[in-house]
């Protein structure tokens, strides 16, 4: 019972009410199943004496974790999100640095918090996402500026979900008969703990009541008396869905400490490990004062990556760090739209959410075998979509027959053991096509992807006043792409930019803006995808994508980058410290360098148990606080 | 009046009651305000419209002679513009390009430091201030856009409050209509819709009032925690004041109350020319609705951004991407082309005017739309190819005719600065004041 006493702040009687703790847990477990353009002055060496592609494992040159249409505390969306959190005013050096306060949800964790504790799923899930985006911003997890659109976007989308839950769920947190107040607080209290993932307090629970009393006496004249309750709830769930509570991840500290008490842990933890809001177990651990030390910590968080939402926390990462929400955007990616449905580019989406989960969750394979695992899973679409190989060229008839037994929509497994083209995430269809413009194999764009995602390089910023295309209008437009890109290197305007993005980009040359393989062009021209790079100080060639990515795989600068990029992930801050980073680095080598040993280096690292500093509260506040 | 029977105005009207445009939306949402204005000034509004990727130098009119060409559409408004050509943006922020600058400086005239963010508020924002007017919504913003990076807010975004302070455009039409007369999810005119909504405020009280807590200096959180929590509590109150007027919609004039809900929520997914011609007359009838209603006074319309990525197709010419195949390309042999483009923009605008001088939404007490509206009408570059910024042309239009009609060329290096503390000058904004002070050379000859 002690799960519902909070520190500081009463309990009602029903909050210790051995049925209302009864409901919490059904509520919980029925759930349960369920470019950056900017020049960097710390960037890497660009391109040496020769043009080629330099890379060097220095972390502090990251570009940025910000994809396109992420926020920023300018309150901007997309690349620049970096430079954000570069002038906010907060300190990313020293024994301060800690993880970004007061984070707004990111869509995806909304859906999933819709999913675990309102029981929304499937098409409902599906359908709820893109309104997520909408009011919340992309699929990235940091705070943007709030705008007057964008709360009415986020009351719409709480309305929506909250006359749309199912009745069940909600009367899993209080199926009160009556409307007498020990119940009514029971289920604000039950359904609070887990929508703000901390005890309700006296106010709110005051606040919420008075809507919920308001609400049922508008509604009583009309309403049958055995609906009159679950109708009044969803009016305060409408409210709670609004709430700062729900809508950010809120740390509290005081002027004389910053460490996090148990229930905002237990909310870190979770959204790092399930990305979603924490468990009953995992609430009664910190209400039991059993989850402050690593130790302690470490044991939840095994017990957690071996959940089911791990896998799909381990998805969404994935997706969010390779910017594959893009992917749906029909205006960025016109050709891809053209040329693929939406329910393929769905499965495109979700075949790269299941070899991800697979690879690092069920297999618990090393970080950067993503990059050259055979194993994957089709629908018989897909199959169709990949055994495409260029306008002349037949159909690869053995992939298609492979699927003929299964079912549309179905994954089925499939090894690409005898498919050299095809190896690991960077040859998906969603990858390819989630980096890829209208006008032909966007060597460029995809190229600054690989830059920024895979080599934590800085994408330099585009000179004044150049616009992409420009420096190709004397050169044929069938002729193939590396002539084409030539071009870049004999524009001195171009030339530094290009010099360091192209070669990354032709490494991808063959595959089309949907992702498919071909031999040829669209003109005709053989494709090529071999070259060469400077990594990890040394200069290596590959002769196709397959050799780039198994380059790629056993490269320190790449794992570095990798562990950097979760570090953002984890942390909300796009330049991590350091000091942190080598010892994150450092300590999922030594667990090895899987994603279970890179989430156990956030847990065991020392910011994960505190605010930062530059957010401490002060004096006044802190005694505040404490009489409140 | 019971507002409740005002004619039916659904998703489908929205997205497909065009042919006739204006015509074929069932506007007795517009009947006639019964409050009279006969002793009242007249109501200061200002709208500035943003014209995306440049309004080429060589298509922009001459001191005297009809409009032709690309301004043909404007040609029946002539007599009521007051043109300025020659004015140079500002704007030249570390970040970005050419477009992003333009951008940066329209409506603001002021330096940036992200491609996120103007440098300060914008015109209208300004406006709304001096007049200290307490309308539903303190500005309101909408257009369409099919820019390549989106995610530039200074390419998108035309109204700010300040810095990091978009007013963000709604771009949607289904979302202004219910951003501008509110939605339920129960049948429309039913009692159960008339008490979700007096519900509603009841939730946005106490959302609101959670808010105000978590903000508070009592709350233990760092200053940039409470910046952000304080931001989204005025957005929030902003909600409250709209449901509460809403809820008490009988109050409201006639014809400007509560109206049926949409289908489903929607978003405007179609980035092309055609759809954009049915997009159009729908927004700016809704947009006008809210003027009309004085549901707002001040805001932005967009028609197209900068770096647009959309195709177009005329006699003569099909572009797949009029940024990069069309405007880069200017003049050359994408001259038509562009040509077109404005001309399309152009009727875009011309539709806007008509909808303001509509006779039907004046009553005899009540003056046109158009006599008590502004416009500031420009572009962010004045060649799309090489994005030059320094020729600049804007359309002014004043229904109180206290500009002077007529195309003036300005001298030498007048900035936007000059043009936009002459607009401000309507509304007695200190000279000098807005966008950057260092850059201001005194007002424009433009004042009656």
């Amino acid at each position: 019972m002690a799960l519902w006493l909070s520190r500081r702040r009463a309990s009602t009687a029903s909050m210790r009410n051995s049925a209302v703790l009864v409901c919490a847990l059904v509520a919980c477990f029925a759930g349960c199943s369920g470019n950056d353009l900017r020049s960097n002055p710390d960037a890497p060496s660009r391109a040496d004496d020769a043009g080629r592609y330099v890379s060097k494992p220095l972390a502090s040159s990251d570009g940025g974790f910000g994809l396109r249409g992420t926020e920023g505390p300018d309150g901007g969306t997309g690349v620049l999100a970096a430079a954000a959190n570069r002038f906010d005013g907060t300190s990313t050096h020293g024994s301060d640095w800690s993880a970004r306060p007061s984070r707004r949800l990111s869509s995806l964790q909304y859906v999933n918090l819709a999913e675990d504790v309102l029981g929304v799923r499937g098409r409902d899930r599906a359908a709820l996402l893109p309104r997520a985006e909408t009011a919340l911003g992309a699929r990235f997890d940091e705070p943007g500026q709030p705008s007057a659109l964008r709360a009415a976007a986020i009351e719409r989308l709480a309305e929506q979900l909250a006359f749309g839950a199912p009745t069940r769920t909600l009367l899993s947190f209080a199926p009160c008969r009556d409307l007498e107040s020990p119940c009514i607080d029971g289920f604000v209290a039950n359904l609070g703990l887990f929508l703000y993932r901390a005890p309700v307090t006296p106010q709110q629970l005051a606040t919420l009541g008075r809507v919920f009393s308001v609400s049922a006496a508008a509604i009583s004249e009309s309403s049958s008396p055995s609906r009159l309750f679950e109708e009044a709830a969803r009016y305060v769930l409408w409210t709670m869905l609004q709430a700062p509570q729900f809508i950010y991840r809120l740390e509290a500290s005081t002027a004389l400490s910053t460490q996090l008490g148990g229930h905002e842990l237990a909310s870190r933890l979770s959204f790092l490990i399930w990305n979603s809001g924490p468990d009953l177990e995992l609430f009664q651990q910190a209400e039991a004062g059993d989850l402050s030390t690593p130790k302690q910590v470490q044991q939840q968080a095994s017990r957690m990556l071996s959940h089911p939402r791990a896998r799909r926390a381990a998805a969404d990462y994935v997706e969010t760090w390779l910017g594959l929400h893009q992917l749906e955007s029909a205006n960025e990616n016109a050709a891809l739209v053209l040329r693929v449905s939406p329910g393929l580019r769905q499965q495109m989406l979700e075949e790269t959410r299941q070899f991800a989960s697979r690879v690092w969750v069920d297999e618990g394979a090393e970080l950067l075998s993503l990059l050259i695992d055979r194993e994957t899973a089709l629908t018989p679409e897909l199959a169709q979509h990949y055994a495409y190989r260029g306008p002349q060229a037949s159909l690869n008839q053995e992939l298609v027959e492979a699927f003929l037994p299964i079912s549309p929509g179905v994954f089925a497994p499939y090894s690409y053991a005898q498919t050299p083209e095809r190896l690991g995430i960077l040859t998906q269809a969603a990858v390819i096509g989630a980096h890829s413009s209208p006008d032909g194999t966007s060597t460029v764009q995809r190229g600054a992807f690989a830059l920024a995602s895979l080599l934590c390089g800085a994408v330099p910023e585009r000179p004044q006043d150049v616009e992409p295309s420009v420096e190709f209008a004397e050169v044929p437009f069938d002729a193939p792409a590396r002539e084409r890109f030539a071009a870049h290197s004999a524009n001195p305007q171009c030339r530094s930019c290009h010099e360091l993005l192209d070669p990354l980009g032709y490494a991808f040359e063959p595959y089309d803006s949907a992702g498919r393989y071909r031999t040829r062009d669209d003109a005709g021209n053989p494709t090529r995808s071999d070259g060469e790079i400077l990594l990890d100080g040394q200069l290596q060639s590959f002769q196709n994508t397959a050799e780039f990515a198994q380059l790629l795989s056993e490269s320190a600068t790449v794992r570095r980058c990798v562990v950097n990029k979760y570090l953002q992930y984890a942390s909300g801050r796009l330049v991590p410290d350091e000091t942190v980073l080598s010892d994150a680095l450092e300590q999922t080598m030594a667990r090895g360098a899987t994603y279970e040993a890179l989430v156990f280096s956030m847990v065991q690292a020392a910011w994960f148990y505190q605010v930062s500093a530059s957010e401490r509260a002060d004096d006044t506040e802190a005694l505040d606080k404490e009489t409140d | 009046m019971d507002h409740r029977r005002s004619p039916v105005l659904d998703r489908r009207d929205l997205l497909r009651g065009v042919g006739g445009a204006a015509l074929a939306l069932p506007f007795g949402l517009l009947a006639r305000p019964t409050m009279s204005r006969a002793m009242e000034p007249p109501l200061e509004r200002l709208v500035t419209v943003f014209l995306g990727n440049g309004l080429p130098s060589a298509l922009m009119p001459a001191v005297s002679g009809p409009f032709s060409n690309a301004l043909a559409p404007l040609e029946p408004y002539r007599s009521q513009l007051t043109t300025v050509r020659g004015i140079t943006a500002v704007a030249e922020g570390r970040q970005g390009n050419g477009h992003t600058r333009g951008g940066a400086s329209f409506a603001c005239a002021k330096d940036y430091s992200g491609v996120h963010t103007k440098g300060g508020p914008s015109l209208d924002w300004v406006a709304h201030q001096a007049t200290q007017t307490d309308t539903l919504h303190p500005t309101l913003s909408t257009g369409i856009y099919g820019a390549e990076d989106p995610h530039e807010r200074m390419r998108i975004v035309h109204s700010w409050r300040g810095v990091n302070l978009p007013n963000e455009p709604i771009p949607d039409t289904l979302l202004l209509f219910e951003t501008l007369f509110g939605h339920t999810i129960f049948p429309p005119g039913s009692a159960q819709a008339a008490r979700h909504s007096r519900l509603r405020v009841s939730v946005l009280d106490a959302v609101l009032e959670d808010y105000k807590r978590q903000s508070s200096p009592r709350a233990p959180y760092g200053a940039e925690t409470k910046r952000v929590l304080d931001s989204h509590l005025q957005n929030v109150r902003e909600l409250e004041r709209r449901a509460v007027a809403l809820s008490a919609a009988e109050e409201l004039e006639p014809g400007c109350g509560s109206t049926p809900p949409p289908e489903r929520y929607h978003v405007l997914e179609s980035r092309n020319m055609d759809y954009w011609d049915v997009a159009w007359p729908v927004m700016v009838e809704l947009y006008v609705a809210g003027l009309h209603c004085d549901l707002f006074r001040f805001g932005n319309l967009m028609v197209t951004s900068g770096g647009d990525a959309f195709a177009y197709s005329a006699p003569g010419a099909v572009i797949e991407n009029v940024h990069s195949d069309a405007y880069h390309k200017w003049p050359g042999t994408s001259s038509d082309a562009v040509m077109g483009l404005v001309r399309w923009q152009m009727e875009k605008v011309a539709f806007l005017l008509s909808r303001l001088a509509a006779t039907e939404l004046a009553t005899p007490e009540t003056a046109l739309l158009s006599q008590e509206t502004t416009l500031l009408i420009g572009s962010e570059l004045s060649d799309p190819a090489s994005h030059s910024r320094d020729d600049l042309t804007f359309f002014l239009v004043d229904g109180q005719q206290r500009l002077r009609p007529g195309t003036f060329n300005v001298a030498e290096r007048r900035s936007d600065v000059d043009l936009y503390n002459t607009l401000l000058q309507l509304w007695n904004v200190e000279p000098g004041t807005f966008g950057e002070r260092s850059r201001y050379d005194g007002l424009l000859p433009i004042l009656a």
